[in-house]
């Protein structure tokens, strides 16, 4: 009986790929005619708006889980792990919400450019997001260091700077990998706040970028039988499909090397 | 007692890793006050409270014939693997299809979702679509979430009852269950939350209709964005209105939830 419903995992799995494969090739649309899209240039946005919230989000979210680990108090440690903790479970739709409302306006009167930009604008709203959940795995990556470690360098007359930089970080090295493989993931495949910012913050663009997630969701209601482009939307989902089983497959192996390649 | 010597270099490094940690800390308390502040007027209104109501109610028909559907099996299939699986192939193979599910960026599920019940099925409630796919989508989290559940009760209990004499089955209903309850009903309740908060596969399947028909009421999620994308300046009231019920709602349950876990440890309930 458990292993029917164990079974049942491998089942989805198959049926989610079988279907988006079908789906790309035309199998559901009821029309022959080709949606005109450029998944090159989807792709493009998606790594765009992913590279710049990752370049946000990791120094943010490093410096923070040392200052956690290495410089923090016992109590102020535990506080702070809780509050951000919960940061991390807030969905995206409030983080999106409060990006469009508040703080990209707010942001827009430091940095002029950022209504031209909006990629960056949604690197920025999607770093929001992921400082948080990458923040935590870093810190649970930091303090698996054996605390030896730490007492052998300061024996040793390191500071704390040179701890943290030449000792801790590359003890922790391939966990932290591990996050950012993890946070990678979830920039690309986020939805909500990328398509709050593009379509309502930057609606004044005369070309509104799509990501090959907001891609996905249509703008209107749109009644699916006079629809032909669902060819084009599973084209796009296929794309995502094998970059999140990608990036999966290179975070296990990272965070389970094969035997042998342990150092 | 402070071993290290603080040169000028560790004073600025300190500096700059406090600054890194309030941002999170300061963004956060921004956002919660700010959405609080918006959506002060907005409750006050006698109507916008009965709509957010209905959509919280809706969403909890949703959420739980979703959960209805995909935590009997979730459960099973984690206890298959932490009990009941030996380290082959196939096991591995179950394993992978799990990690591989859970990471799949959730629009897809929404396609999905769309194209396994209602093209291929023929399913033609939106309610029953939505919930099924929602299961679906929880289905992984479900499994890795009570398969964490299950690893906090110690091995040597389950090997205890076992060498007692006790069958598989008896062990696992009367042993390690009953130890596991408060963390599987903990993390119940995080599943919950996140639930709730699953916006995108909700709204591809809402965009995407296959006959001209809408559900009556929308659930909290995709009511949220239909107001954060609505233009109209009135709208944002109530955006805000909404945000600040579902992340009331998603405090509670964290709050409750961290409540159950934290309570009953084998330890303080004298088993160990």
């Amino acid at each position: 009986m458990f292993f029917v419903c164990a079974l049942l995992s491998l089942v989805l799995f198959t049926a989610l790929v079988t279907i988006s494969a079908l789906g790309a090739t035309g199998f559901f649309s009821q029309t022959t005619q080709h949606a005109a899209i450029q998944l090159s240039d989807l792709f493009v946005t998606t790594v765009i708006t992913s590279v710049f919230a990752l370049a946000f989000t990791v120094p943010i979210g490093l410096l923070a889980a040392l200052y956690l680990s290495e410089f923090a108090s016992f109590p102020a440690r535990k506080w702070l792990d809780e509050s951000l903790r919960f940061l991390a479970h807030v969905p995206p739709i409030v983080y999106g919400y409060f990006s469009v409302a508040t703080f990209l306006p707010a942001l827009n009167k430091l940095l002029p450019a950022l209504d031209e930009h909006p990629t960056l604008a949604g690197g920025i709203a999607l770093a929001g997001m992921l400082v948080p959940s990458f923040l935590a795995q870093s810190r649970l990556a930091l303090a698996a260091v054996p605390q030896q470690l730490r007492d052998g360098a300061c024996a040793l007359g390191a500071s704390r700077f040179s701890t943290a930089w030449l000792v801790v970080i590359p003890a922790a090295k391939a966990r932290l990998l591990g996050a950012l493989m993890q946070s990678a993931s979830r920039a690309f495949g986020e939805t909500m706040i990328v398509l709050v910012v593009f379509r309502v913050y930057s609606s004044r663009q005369t070309t509104i970028p799509e990501t090959l997630t907001t891609f996905v969701v249509p703008n209107q209601t749109t009644i699916l039988r006079e629809f032909g482009g669902l060819q084009a939307l599973f084209s796009a989902a296929c794309v995502l499909l094998v970059l999140a089983l990608l990036l999966n497959l290179v975070r296990l192996r990272l965070e389970h090397p094969a035997r042998g390649d342990v150092r | 007692m402070r071993l290290h010597h603080e040169s000028r270099l560790d004073r600025i490094f300190r500096l700059v890793c406090l600054v890194a940690v309030s941002l999170p800390l300061v963004f956060g308390a921004w956002f919660v006050v700010d959405t609080f502040v918006h959506a002060w007027p907005g409750l006050s209104n006698p109507t916008l409270r009965l709509g957010l109501f209905a959509a919280v109610e809706q969403s909890a028909r949703i959420v739980g014939l979703a959960l209805l559907l995909s935590f009997p099996p979730g459960i099973g299939a984690a206890i298959y693997l932490e009990y009941f699986a030996s380290q082959r192939f196939f096991t591995r193979l179950i394993q992978h299809a799990v990690t591989s599910l859970a990471t799949v960026p959730s629009v897809l599920y929404g396609l999905f979702g769309l194209a396994l019940f209602t093209l291929l099925l023929g399913i033609q409630s939106l309610f029953v679509t939505t919930a099924l796919t929602l299961g679906v989508f929880l289905f992984p989290v479900i499994v890795e979430r009570s398969r964490e559940a299950l690893r906090t009760v110690p091995a040597s209990v389950h090997e205890a009852s076992l060498a007692l004499g006790a069958d598989p089955w008896r062990a696992l209903v009367h042993v390690v269950l009953p130890l596991a309850l408060p963390k599987l009903a903990s993390e119940v309740l995080l599943v919950i939350a996140r639930a709730l908060g699953t916006v995108a596969p909700l709204l591809v399947i809402e965009r995407l209709v296959v006959q001209p028909q809408v559900m009556r009421i929308k659930p909290l999620a995709t009511r949220v964005f239909d107001s954060v994308a609505d233009p109209d300046p009135m709208q944002q009231t109530v955006a805000a209105a909404a945000i600040l019920t579902l992340l009331a709602l998603i405090v509670i349950l964290h709050v409750v939830a961290h409540r159950l876990a934290g309570r009953q440890g084998l330890s303080e309930r004298g088993v160990l």
